[in-house]
């Protein structure tokens, strides 16, 4: 996943986004450190203020932690609610699927079918 | 707010060439320790903006400060903590980049000479090598090494990265946000497309044909411009929906579907369109900084022919 | 910080001035080379002051030639930085103007003063050494030399200005080569057909000649000097 200027989605909540599924996904674990504000910005050439406020906002929803002049850091009860609000993002990205589908006047079982080919052929490459 | 709150601020700021206005009346606001993008199309007046605030170009009327200070009145003050990064590079084309940097050197009371040879490092630019002769990328990272080593608490760059490849625009980008996080400083940023800088952005000001369009936080442009979809059941006119408000600005229409681009949104206008297109229903949509962008400078295209 | 714009001002005008100082020595050199050649196939043997009975003439023939270079030298301190657009890199920096302009100005008359010193000694040395044959007379030579430093100063002062107005050195200095022949050519053409002029006296008429252009040559350098570092002071962009 990237960050995507034509996407209008503010840019602070796509770096949480970049976040939750980096932890849902295991790339950073419980009491993991993560990338100082400093270097997210500079790795991700977005406004320091803006990663600021993606943080504060993980921060608030108890997914990282800061501990003082350390840094931030995956909270160990981090992951739960990580995974909770990757589910709700993704959430939204099949209700655009499911719009789609309905505006194209599909079946809810061509849709299904659908999902699970997709699902089958994303699995399978990620696999080989 | 005084002009002093401000690193950069211009009062009614006008440059005529002839009868042509190149820039007509506005009225910069940058805050301290922003990175402020400078939006606007090729010939929309950026680079005769940008000129007047460095005291390259006379303004027809109007004022520039610099860190508070009036660069009609004091221009070697205003500017002694000013860097320029120009489109392309201005410094001597005949002189090697050592020799560059030995004139700043000598020319210029701030200069850190530790500072320009870690930058010159760094930027992997062999100093043996003549300006004339440089990459561009090469070429705009000089640029830049010769405006951060005076150490200059106000960046300004007039559209630093046309005509790079992407590799050398990321690099570039990555450098100036570097610049901008070592020290407190104020980065202004000019550019023909958000498309590059909008992440790094955090205030935006739009120019169109001369005029500031749009100057504020890069989220509250996000947050109030929205567009307004309607279904209405009998046909109305551009002008009158323009008539409802003035904050109507791009209106697109695709067989019965009118989609309205609304500045400063509320649910209110939103509701007024609707009842005046008699819509049953309405739609609200974000939009990407790109489209506002391009809805507003449409819009303001529309409004005006 | 002064010093340092001196050196950047004179590396600015140096490819000018060398141009003009090959102009400068080229009839001499020549000369001396055609006076050795003669001096080697001769059996009589020429002494040196052969070739200085020609040294003023070749000297003041060179000088003529350098002529067309001097403008560029003044031209290149403001045009040459348009031109590169260098005059933005200077402009934008903490450097107060009047040191960027005093600067130039002290490049330029330094650089046209060069000339203007090897005109002068090339013209009287020979004088001086060959007290009893000297080509020209003391007050002509006098005369001649006053209206050689003038054309200087004029063809110098426009190149300066019109490099304050124009966007590079290269239309700077033809404008000035061509304004300076338009004055020389219209005015001998008005003694070739203006009644009244043509009736002074041939002997008078050319003093006369030589009279109007050195003078106009002398104001010409004199406001075009002034008038254009007035532009570069008070003028935002060089």
């Amino acid at each position: 996943m990237a960050l995507r200027s034509d996407s209008n989605l503010p840019v602070f909540q796509q770096v949480a986004d970049l976040i939750r599924h980096a932890i849902s996904s295991g790339v950073f674990a419980p009491g993991d450190a993560i990338p100082s504000v400093r270097a997210q910005s500079l790795k991700l050439k977005v406004n320091p203020n803006t990663i600021q406020r993606a943080y504060e906002e993980l921060e608030r929803e108890g997914i990282i932690e800061s501990r003082r002049g350390v840094g931030m850091f995956v909270a160990a009860a981090g992951e739960a609610p990580a995974r909770a609000s990757a589910t709700e993002s993704i959430r939204d990205a099949f209700e655009q699927g499911v719009r789609i589908s309905i505006a194209a006047g599909l079946t809810r079982a061509a849709t299904d079918a659908a999902y699970s080919r997709a699902w089958q052929s994303q699995r399978s490459g990620a696999k080989s | 707010m005084t002009s002093t709150d401000f690193a950069i601020s211009t009062d009614l700021l006008t440059r005529r060439f002839g009868k042509r206005i190149a820039v007509d009346g506005i009225s910069l606001a940058v805050p301290r320790g922003a990175i402020y993008g400078f939006i606007g199309l090729n010939g929309a007046g950026k680079s005769t903006t940008i000129r007047m605030l460095l005291g390259l170009l006379a303004p027809t009327s109007g004022t520039v400060h610099l860190n508070g200070i009036n660069i009609a009145f004091d221009p070697v003050r205003a500017k002694s903590r000013v860097g320029y990064v120009p489109d392309r590079p201005t410094a001597y084309p005949w002189m090697r980049v050592q020799e560059v940097i030995q004139f700043c050197e000598g020319a210029l009371p701030d200069w850190s000479p530790t500072l320009a040879s870690s930058l010159l490092k760094k930027y992997r630019i062999d100093p043996r090598t003549k300006v004339s002769r440089l990459s561009k990328g090469t070429g705009a990272k000089l640029s830049l090494l010769l405006a951060l080593a005076h150490d200059p608490q106000i960046l300004i760059l007039d559209e630093p990265t046309d005509g790079l490849d992407p590799i050398a625009r990321d690099e570039f980008f990555e450098e100036v946000l570097r610049a901008s996080l070592d020290s407190p400083r104020t980065v202004l940023i000019s550019s023909h497309s958000l498309q590059d800088i909008q992440r790094a952005t955090d205030h935006l000001g739009f120019l169109h044909d001369g005029r500031l369009i749009f100057q504020g936080r890069t989220d509250e442009l996000l947050g109030t411009t929205k567009r307004v979809r309607l279904l209405p059941d009998s046909p109305i006119e551009d002008a009158a929906l323009r008539r409802l408000s003035p904050d109507v600005s791009h209106i697109a229409r695709e067989g019965r579907a009118i989609t309205v681009t609304l500045r400063n949104f509320s649910p209110a206008a939103a509701e007024s369109l609707r009842s005046a297109a008699h819509s049953p229903n309405l739609d609200v949509a974000d939009l990407s900084l790109d489209d506002a962008f391009k809805d507003i400078v449409k819009g303001m295209e529309a409004a005006c022919s | 910080m002064f010093l340092t714009l001196l050196r950047k001002d004179w590396r600015l005008a140096k490819p000018a001035f060398v141009f003009m100082l090959a102009l400068f020595l080229a009839p001499t050199i020549l000369s001396f080379v055609m006076w050795a050649y003669a001096r080697g196939i001769s059996q009589a043997g020429y002494p040196l002051a052969g070739f200085f009975q020609n040294f003023q003439t070749t000297v003041l023939a060179g000088f003529a030639g350098s002529l067309l270079a001097v403008p560029a030298v003044a031209a290149c301190q403001l045009g040459r930085e348009k031109r590169e657009r260098s005059a933005d890199f200077v402009g934008a920096m903490p450097i107060p103007r009047y040191r960027i302009v005093a600067s130039k100005l002290t490049v330029t008359s330094t650089i046209i003063s060069i000339p203007a010193l090897l005109v002068t000694f090339g013209a009287i040395v020979p004088w001086i050494a060959l007290a009893n044959m000297p080509s020209l007379e003391w007050p002509t030579l006098f005369w001649y030399l006053k209206l050689s430093l003038y054309t200087l100063l004029g063809v110098a002062g426009m190149g300066w200005l019109f490099s304050c107005l124009l966007a590079s050195e290269i239309y700077a200095t033809a404008l000035s080569i061509l304004v300076a022949t338009t004055i020389g050519i219209g005015l001998s053409l008005a003694f070739n057909t203006l009644p009244s002029l043509r009736a002074i006296p041939p002997g008078l008429q050319e003093s006369y000649f030589l009279f109007i252009i050195s003078r106009l040559a002398l104001w010409i350098g004199v406001i075009s000097f002034a008038v254009g570092t007035l532009i570069a002071l008070f003028r935002r962009t060089l």
